[in-house]
């Protein structure tokens, strides 16, 4: 016997699922308005507490629309320094990344013997303002330090509980006829 | 024939001691990187530091410089790595580069090799 499914019915609970979600999502949004002019989320739901002053002080109005008296959905007053250490300080020259811990690294050459300052080999990600957040590269593959000397390299990547292997192999290698063209031209070409 | 073979095997031998990479290779560009600066004590004029300039891991620098032998030819000790980043000490006197300068090394500018 086959079982069927009929196409009305997973409308339906496609539909009862995205308004589950929608409805989830729209409390927290409510909850916490966020004001990027000041980094600072408003709170909202409660009009004693929008009309605080103070949006640090304790809510003890007990509504049931107010998102501060509740302690799971409590998302208001994100200052600005939390806010932007949520969303990544800018960083200065030579200062380590200290998100994510293979997203993007850097390299660097420490002050040693004696130097004054290190340096760090990609400036790239620096500076940014605070709400963009940060700029990566996030294909280790085509970072510009590769193409810099020729090599073949292998990246492996296990995956389905090290049950599958995802081997890419990536070669650094020149053009053969730009090769080819530039020994031609170095052979041939008059002496200086 | 016996002569040649001898040879060849006497000249393997001799040669294997000589091969030694712990005198040329990685670990002593990283043993005399580790007691060097990596810049000279002038500043880049813009950028009011020592810039680094990223050139490929196997390369060496020609300096060029005022007098009869000063030109040089060295291996470029200091690489790029992964590890952690030791402290900056920003609080170094650096000097502007000369109006005359004697030596392409004064001009701030400082070559790192990339990684391997």
């Amino acid at each position: 016997m086959m079982l069927r499914i009929h196409p009305a019915s997973v409308l339906l609970v496609t539909m009862v699922l995205t308004l589950v979600h929608l409805s989830s999502l729209g409390r927290t949004l409510l909850a916490a308005k966020h004001d990027l002019k000041t980094n600072a989320k408003q709170c909202s739901g409660c009009e004693k507490c929008a009309s605080r002053t103070n949006c640090s002080d304790a809510c003890n109005c007990s509504q049931r629309n107010c998102r501060l008296c509740d302690p799971l959905t409590e998302l208001c007053c994100i200052g600005n320094g939390e806010l932007l250490a949520h969303l990544g300080r800018p960083r200065e020259y030579g200062e380590p990344a200290s998100t994510g811990p293979d997203l993007f690294y850097n390299f660097y050459n420490g002050p040693t013997g004696g130097a004054t300052y290190s340096a760090a080999m990609y400036p790239s990600p620096r500076l940014t303002p605070p709400v963009t957040g940060y700029s990566y590269y996030t294909y280790q593959p085509i970072m510009p330090h590769e193409y810099m000397y020729r090599h073949k390299r292998k990246y492996h990547h296990y995956y389905n509980g090290n049950r599958g292997l995802n081997k890419t192999t990536v070669s650094y290698t020149p053009n053969r006829l730009q090769s080819l063209r530039a020994f031609v031209h170095w052979v041939l070409e008059p002496p200086r | 024939m016996h002569r040649i073979f001898l040879l060849t095997l006497l000249t393997t031998f001799l040669c294997v001691p000589a091969m030694n990479t712990n005198v040329f290779g990685w670990d002593r560009m990283a043993r005399m990187a580790a007691v060097r600066p990596w810049h000279l004590p002038y500043y880049h004029p813009q950028a009011r530091r020592p810039v680094s300039l990223v050139v490929p891991p196997n390369t060496a620098q020609t300096i060029y410089s005022w007098g009869a032998a000063g030109t040089q030819m060295r291996p470029i000790y200091h690489q790029y790595h992964r590890g952690p980043q030791n402290t900056i000490a920003e609080r170094g006197h650096l000097r502007a580069p000369p109006g005359y300068p004697a030596s392409t090394q004064q001009m701030g500018i400082h070559y790192i090799r990339a990684p391997w």
